[in-house]
């Protein structure tokens, strides 16, 4: 009965893996509705499924899938096309079955799982358009015919040695065009499991499988053989332990399963013994296979050949698999020499890994303070093993992100489905790695960012073209190493966050006072997002906006060491950014001191260290009451450690370092008394009697075996932060303001007589190069015909008052908004530059809204929106109050938020 | 019916646990402090690779702190699968004391205190005073 779970939980496993292939499949199908490199391996998982189904007999999962089945026959064969209606309801049925294998691995067997009504509907959708070829004079020919068939196909097949891709479809097709035979049998036959399929699908392995159930009826020691031969299968392609212990005992009993079964098959040709018939016909294919899949994986596996032709049912079966895995999974088959490893072993190696590493930091430490160079030279080999052993310890736990995104498609077609949206989804590093316990830990709060970005992100079609926009939205999923961080980034084109919405709510909330939210910069603002009980969504729907929100998210990834970032343009789309740790038990630390005890900095929050020495000591002014120190020429805020643990701040503080921290996308320098190494802890979970201090990530043991504390940097900028609002909030969101929109790109163009003008590049639509003969008028103005519409035209030179030649062609930006187009003639286009603002003059002129000096010119700053509205008084008309586009308003504040520094 | 108990001295006064709780009894080892952790921690210490909790049990039972010179013992408890390390005086032998011999606590003793204390056991020379290890630690 062991052996029976074990063979039943690989069954489990590889199931699932298929199934979440499956899901991708599918709807990939639906975008390419005729290829049949998908609807093949779609027909071989579910043909898979259903194959051990049978074998394992868990009925009602072979019914499903035997339906679904049918309906892939005929997509397959091309007697039907993919729509949406037969992806709805292949996909239903992808849901069932997992519904069913949940069920099985919970109570080891299918329980009541009602799949009459799947089956009713994948026969509805086959009824809708086949041809009803019912065939009742075929009924008892059918069995005949069809083991015929597959005797000469899977022989057929097996002499196909050129290439085994090829055997997987040769011994398919056969089955294709039993179909019509098949539909006569109704799904109520369900139950007949072992006669039903055999006759159905005669190049199945079930229909060898299931006959040797039959015959245990007989011959009461069938099974165990049976179980036996199928044992070897999946060791061997598994790999997960040596086959060979197996393999004898496989072939020594086989032959009392094939023998019952075999022998009536020359007796009784008639359908009396359909079992005995269609064993029988598997048998020639499994001989010969042996000599036809030399290249596949059992061959370099150590099975035994001799199993092989002894047992007809592990033998079809194994030769069914490779030529699928051969095509499906050619990377697989280049990898043979991988193997299922526990995750707990793995666990456990981790583990043992990280005391490794703990006490090669104290042999380190004990050798450092000797001259033994000896014990130094054998300690740094010591250090140099138990690196590489860790970094291939933690390879060999990582995975690729593609194991969380493969349910993407899925859940973002279904998503769309239910918001009436039409989303395109995007997965670009899809096989960047990371480690598997972290993987599992971003599931959930990806999920939640992903269903966010469709349900409220992402804006319904005519919404989309009403904002000119393509009518089909795009998600994308981007994963990138970085600095030892993966960062995942869930991008959207939607219409972005309304910051000053959020900052209405929050207030409505309660989370933040009016005045508060007066004094904040928009990227603050987007922060607020992050609060519990925050949520802007103004109707709860089915999908999302339930408040649980992005508080969970945060709080999730935090737990895990890491970060979430949100950006987001009005109009233009919203960026979640998630920063995840490589791994989460050994990482980089910085050890500090302060009051007496050391406490470790993970070193991916750290940007810098600055030390004050009795010169600079000084340096640390003060807003009030809230320390910042200039860092060159900016305020950085500080947070000083001891007062952070209330401990007693010395007056002087000569010695200290500003270690510059980086938490939520601000900046923050923790003042601690001493700095003293840099080194790889292991994050020891902390006793959760202090986990409600909320000050430590955890713990871990240093090179002497002192026990350190892990500074939760994130929560002691957030404690510091938010503990000291007013005066310190808002110097710090008045700074942040202007180092968020410190420089703005611009382009530079002249415009004659030697004067330059910058255009903030936002507005920046196009660059064009036209003949000046495509210049038309309307009335009195200047027209051209650009893409197909007719585009005021505003020639800057003239409409600031400089002096230019006409010259045959025009050099023209184009600033588009909501489909309206204005086309701006100028000189010559100079170049694109970062615009300092903070140097701006408010010295302009008609048309201008200032200059600057840029590349040390004096550069004209445009009014586009005077430039614009010039050209076309409407181009605004539509929403003044949509201040993403308002270029010139922006650029007015950024002109303001200048003058007054 | 008779149970096992590890016992140890606080103040003078003994003080039991069933020894089901207990893991092992040694000498002190160097804490590190935890700031603004609640005031019966006594800091972490490094069990053997494993970083431990430590309460100062004279804290817990409102006692004042132990003399500067003198070292406290740590009793290791298994308090919901997480070994917690207390800080007692000394630490005394594992006795069987009958049920029978326990009574619950005097009606006088201190609100804060009926929280901890169990009850009591009546030995021949002295009483022994039975610790409830869960809220000790919680405190």
């Amino acid at each position: 009965m062991e052996d029976l779970d074990e063979i039943v939980h690989e069954f489990l496993v590889e199931s699932h893996e298929n199934l979440d292939q499956l899901d991708s499949d599918l709807v990939a199908l639906e975008a390419a509705p005729g290829s049949r490199e998908l609807l093949s391996s779609i027909f071989r998982t579910i043909h898979t499924i259903k194959g051990t189904s049978g074998f394992l007999a868990f009925s009602a999962l072979e019914s499903v899938t035997h339906a679904g089945e049918n309906l892939l026959v005929e997509l397959r064969d091309g007697l039907r096309s993919t729509d949406q209606a037969t992806t709805d309801v292949l996909l239903e049925m992808v849901d069932v079955v997992r519904d069913i294998l949940r069920r099985i691995e919970a109570e080891k067997s299918e329980g009541d799982v009602d799949v009459a009504p799947v089956v009713a509907r994948i026969q509805a959708v086959l009824d809708g358009t086949a041809t009803a070829a019912a065939q009742p004079t075929r009924e008892i020919t059918e069995i005949a015919d069809a083991a015929d068939v597959a005797g000469t196909a899977d022989i057929a097949a097996a002499t196909d040695t050129a290439d085994t891709a090829d055997t997987a479809d040769a011994t398919q097709a056969p089955g294709g065009a039993v179909v019509p035979a098949q539909r006569t049998a109704p799904p109520a036959t369900a139950e007949k499991g072992a006669v039903r399929p055999a006759s159905a699908d005669p190049h199945d392995e079930a229909a060898a499988a299931d006959p040797v159930e039959e015959a245990a009826i007989v011959t009461p020691e069938a099974p165990a053989p049976a179980a036996e031969t199928a044992r070897p299968r999946s060791r061997t392609i598994r790999a997960k332990k040596p086959a060979a212990a197996k393999a004898p005992v496989a072939s020594a009993e086989t032959p009392s399963a094939t023998a019952p079964s075999t022998a009536p098959s020359s007796t009784t040709p008639s359908s009396t013994a359909p079992s005995a018939d269609t064993t029988a016909t598997p048998a020639p294919a499994a001989t010969v296979q042996p000599t036809t899949q030399p290249d596949s994986q059992t061959a370099t596996s150590p099975a035994p050949e001799p199993a092989r032709p002894a047992a007809p049912a592990a033998g079809a079966k194994a030769g069914r698999r490779n030529g699928e895995d051969s095509d499906t999974t050619a990377t697989r088959s280049a990898t043979d020499g991988s193997i299922r490893v526990d995750v707990e072993l793995l666990d456990a190696l981790m583990r043992q890994v990280g005391e490794l590493v703990l006490a090669r930091n104290a042999i380190s430490r004990l050798a450092g303070a000797t001259d033994d160079v000896e014990l130094v030279r054998a300690s740094q080999r010591l250090s140099l093993i138990a690196s590489e052993l860790q970094e291939g310890v933690m390879k060999t736990r990582m995975q690729p992100i593609e194991h969380v995104w493969s349910k993407v498609p899925r859940m973002v077609r279904d998503l769309a489905a239910a918001c009436d949206k039409q989303v395109r989804l995007e997965m670009i590093g899809g096989d960047t790695e990371l480690d598997r316990s972290l993987l599992e830990a971003i599931k959930d709060p990806l999920t939640h960012l992903i269903r966010n970005a469709v349900d409220h992100g992402i804006e319904p079609a005519d919404r989309r073209l009403a904002a000119g926009k393509p009518a089909q939205g795009v998600l994308s999923l981007r994963a990138s190493h970085s600095g030892g961080q993966v960062v995942v980034d869930i991008v959207d084109d939607g219409h972005g966050i309304d910051v000053d919405k959020v900052a209405a709510k929050a207030v409505e909330r309660g989370l933040r006072t009016a005045e508060q939210v007066a004094l904040m910069a928009p990227a603050d603002l987007l922060q607020l997002l992050f609060l519990p009980g925050f949520s802007t969504a103004d109707a709860v729907t089915n999908v999302s906006g339930r408040g649980v929100g992005m508080d969970v998210v945060r709080t999730r990834i935090e737990a895990i060491g890491g970060t979430v970032d949100v950006e987001s343009e009005l109009g233009r789309g919203t960026t979640w950014r998630l920063r995840i740790p490589l791994t989460l038990a050994i990482m980089p630390a910085l050890t500090v001191a302060c009051d007496g005890e050391l406490y470790a900095i993970p070193q991916v929050s750290l940007l810098e260290l600055v030390a004050l020495d009795a010169q600079t000591s000084g340096a640390v002014e003060y807003v009030r009451s809230a320390p910042v120190y200039r860092l060159r020429g900016e305020l950085l805020p500080l947070v000083e450690l001891r007062e952070v643990f209330g401990a007693d701040v010395p007056a002087d503080r000569a010695g200290a370092v500003i270690a510059v921290l980086e938490a939520d996308s601000r900046r923050f320098g923790l003042l601690v008394d001493r700095v003293l190494n840099t080194e790889e802890i292991v994050v020891k979970p902390l006793s959760g009697r202090l986990k409600a201090i909320g000050l430590y990530a955890g713990a871990t043991l240093l090179g002497d075996g002192r026990v350190s504390l892990i500074l939760d940097i994130q929560a002691i900028g957030r404690r510091a932060m938010a503990g000291d609002r007013g005066e310190i909030e808002r110097s710090r969101s008045a700074e942040d303001r202007a180092a968020l929109r410190e420089t703005v790109q611009v382009l530079v163009a002249g415009i004659g007589d030697g004067r330059r003008v910058a255009i903030p590049l936002a507005s920046v639509t196009r660059l064009e190069k036209l003949p000046a003969s495509l210049l038309e008028h309307v009335g009195g103005r200047e027209v051209l015909q650009y893409r197909g519409s007719i585009t005021p035209v505003v020639r800057l030179d003239r409409m600031l008052g400089s002096l230019t030649q006409d010259k045959d062609e025009l050099t023209v930006v184009v600033s588009s908004r909501r489909g309206r187009s204005v086309a701006i003639v100028v000189d010559q286009i100079v170049d694109i530059v970062d615009d300092d603002v903070t140097v701006h003059s408010d010295l302009g002129d008609l048309g201008l809204v200032g200059s600057t000096v840029l590349k040390d010119r004096v550069t004209e700053l445009l009014d586009v929106r005077s430039a614009v509205a010039a050209a076309d008084p409407l181009f605004y008309a539509d929403g003044p109050d949509a201040p993403d586009d308002d270029f010139a308003d922006e650029l007015e504040q950024l002109v303001l938020a200048g003058g007054t520094r | 019916m008779s149970r096992q108990l590890a016992t140890f001295v606080l103040a003078g006064a003994h003080y039991a646990v069933d020894v089901v709780h207990v893991q092992e009894a040694l000498r002190s080892q160097p804490r590190t402090a935890v700031p603004l952790a609640p005031s019966g921690v006594a800091g972490l210490v490094n069990l053997r690779g494993q970083v431990v909790l430590t309460v100062d049990l004279r804290v817990a039972l409102g006692l004042p702190p132990l003399a500067r010179d003198a070292e406290p013992m740590m009793v290791v408890v298994t308090v919901d699968g997480e070994p917690i390390s207390l800080l007692v005086d000394e630490i005394g032998d594992v006795l069987d004391v009958d049920d029978d011999r326990f009574e619950a606590p005097p009606d006088t003793l201190g609100p804060e205190l009926r929280d901890l204390i169990l009850g009591a056991y009546k030995l021949d020379d002295r009483l022994l005073l039975a610790l409830d290890v869960d809220r000790a630690v919680a405190a």
